[in-house]
């Protein structure tokens, strides 16, 4: 990017720069009415204030652990699970149904049959995001362990390499890179469940709880600085396994 | 306040999770006036003649699906708002910050009763002057709303045994500092409460994971019918929180965009007797008048003839008892620092 009048390694503030730009301008042209939408300035400036004063830092943290809690479950059982039923491509076909089935199934909508589960304890908001996660983890190891390069797989036989051999030293490695992609997309969609389920099972604490109360008692500003605040913890999870990737699986794309 | 508190028939709000949620979409008459409309117009063109409409004044009014609602869904449905000359167009919301919402940015003329009172007034705390209440609905120990119940089968019989029991409400901040008021009120010290949605009170009382919960109609009638809960004491919120249980508690509230109202100056008077007529159709019907739910509330069947109805006081009917009550409500959730600051009730109240 050496041609473009931007230096590249400003180039990810491009973004914040233009919602921030139509922010203001939809507020200072009155488009929206600054009571129901406080202009980002604002915004950012609670955000500050509630972060410095400790109050957020509560909230953030109790989504952040349950989110946690959820994406550690669901890597657990997704990843060994999904590598398992994609090395057996009946076998995943013979489940194929229920995982696109679930996965298209609104998790929220699920709420009531998590609750008659898991109670009414802070786990079932943790339990729900899991599941949300779990299947999009399964089907990416799953996708990955089918789609592995062909010519690896025979070359590994015509070695001699026993199935096993094949499966750990191959298969396992080759699924890695769609299986990070699954974590990726997992971890986005357990912080997303966990959000909804905390503004609508109810709860003491976290991102969700704190952005419906704020909406009740028309906090838009509170309102506002929370779903940036949840928006932040998103992205930074996202850069930590943009990270993780690299780090991780540095072969892909690149063999 | 979505399963709020402040208003009189959030508990219902789980059966109307299906309608609309999140958007506002035209009642159900609403789309039929349209068309006709739309089909008369057409009819002049096509003729060739210059179609000169004689159009009737338009308010539109936002209303949340609840039973709270229903003097207005009746003024509509007999045809009140027509015999006064005005077209009044009612929109639907998932919730009274909706509503609120929609007053704020002038999308709406007004709203009708049912939309929460303290949802109403942080509006015109947001935006100073910028509505009238002209309606409230209530709710005490005749006009029953507000319940604690418990299973079937508890063998808990009054309030003070709640201590150290697991109780439940409604999800959000209304709701758990109307349910703490209630319980501290009747004498419980330190009282827990959990957020549990709406629709998920009586079967986690079924399932033995709770054992009492502060409820809206109708899910105590819903609790009774399907054998699952008893109501353990009635008028909560007037006994505990207000101090009498015959005292009103005007959790909702019909109004007026100020703006509205200075626009529309010569046709206020007509809209607000015809609201008056519904109100006093409802007073002198009966549960009779609950079949006007139906279509505006997802309350249907047999639910019907047992859904309680709502007491109304138009802004000529308040009297100092009404609003020292009101005053008490919003003083409480200022307290509670629910309110940022102590909101007063009198001066919200449209004047003639």
């Amino acid at each position: 990017m050496r041609s473009g009048v931007i230096s590249p390694r400003w180039l990810p503030l491009v973004g914040p720069a233009v919602l921030l730009g139509v922010w203001a301008l939809l507020v200072a042209t009155k488009a929206v009415s600054p009571i129901l939408l406080p202009g980002p300035g604002v915004t950012l400036q609670h955000l500050w204030t509630v972060t410095v004063g400790g109050s957020m830092a509560v909230d953030f943290g109790a989504t952040l652990l349950r989110t946690g809690q959820a994406f550690a479950i669901a890597t657990v059982i997704g990843v060994p699970l999904g590598v398992a039923l994609g090395s057996s491509e009946p076998l995943y076909r013979s489940v194929e149904f229920l995982i696109d089935f679930f996965r298209s199934t609104p998790s929220s909508a699920l709420i009531p049959l998590f609750m008659l589960f898991f109670g009414i304890t802070d786990f079932n908001k943790v339990a729900i995001a899991a599941f949300a996660a779990v299947l999009v983890v399964m089907f990416n190891s799953a996708y990955g362990v089918m789609n592995a390069k062909r010519t690896r797989i025979m070359a590994a036989h015509v070695m001699g390499a026993s199935r096993w051999q094949t499966f750990r030293d191959v298969l396992l490695w080759e699924s890695l890179p769609q299986t990070f992609i699954g974590l990726r997309s997992g971890i986005s969609l357990a912080l997303v469940i966990v959000v909804v389920a905390e503004m609508f099972i109810g709860s003491e604490n976290g991102l969700g709880h704190r952005i419906i109360n704020s909406q009740q008692v028309l906090n838009v500003k509170d309102m506002y600085a929370s779903i940036l605040a949840a928006g932040v913890l998103g992205y930074l999870l996202n850069v930590l396994f943009l990270l993780l990737d690299k780090r991780v699986v540095h072969w892909s794309g690149r063999a | 306040m979505s399963s709020s508190l402040s208003d009189p028939s959030p508990a219902c709000a789980k059966l109307f999770t299906h309608a609309d949620a999140g958007t506002a979409g035209a009642a159900p008459n609403g789309r039929r006036r349209r068309l006709l409309l739309g089909a008369a117009a057409l009819a002049g063109t096509i003729a060739g003649a210059p179609a000169i409409a004689q159009a009737r004044p338009k308010l539109t009014i936002g209303y949340w699906p609840i039973a709270g609602g229903l003097a207005f869904f009746a003024a509509i449905e007999r045809g009140f708002f027509k015999d006064a000359g005005l077209d009044i167009e009612a929109v639907k919301f998932a919730g009274p910050n909706q509503v609120v919402e929609a007053l704020i940015a002038g999308r709406i003329d007004g709203s009708a009763n049912g939309t929460a009172s303290t949802a109403l007034a942080l509006g015109d705390a947001q935006a100073p002057g910028l509505l009238k209440f002209f309606c409230t609905n209530y709710a005490n120990a005749t006009h029953v709303l507000d319940h604690i119940v418990v299973a079937k089968d508890s063998p808990i019989k009054s309030i003070k045994e709640l201590s150290g029991k697991r109780f439940a409400c409604g999800p959000g901040i209304n709701n758990i500092t109307l349910a703490k008021s209630v319980l501290e009120g009747a004498g419980v010290p330190e009282p827990k409460v959990t957020e549990l949605p709406l629709g998920q009170l009586l079967p986690s009382i079924a399932a033995g994971q709770i054992d009492a919960a502060y409820v809206l109609e109708p899910t105590a009638v819903i609790g009774r019918k399907q054998n699952i809960s008893r109501i353990l004491e009635t008028a909560v919120i007037s006994k505990y929180v207000l101090g009498n249980a015959n005292t009103p508690w005007h959790g909702g509230a019909a109004s007026l965009r100020a703006e509205s109202i200075q626009k529309n100056a010569a046709v206020i008077p007509k809209f607000l007797e015809a609201y008056a007529r519904g109100v006093d159709y409802v007073r002198k019907s009966g549960v009779e008048a609950n079949q006007y739910l139906k279509g505006y509330t997802a309350i249907e069947g047999d639910l019907i003839s047992e859904v309680p109805l709502s007491g109304y006081k138009m802004y000529n009917e308040m009297t100092a008892e009404d609003y020292a009550a009101m005053q008490k409500l919003f003083d409480l959730f200022a307290d509670r620092k629910v309110f940022e600051k102590r909101l007063m009730a009198q001066p919200l109240f449209y004047k003639a």
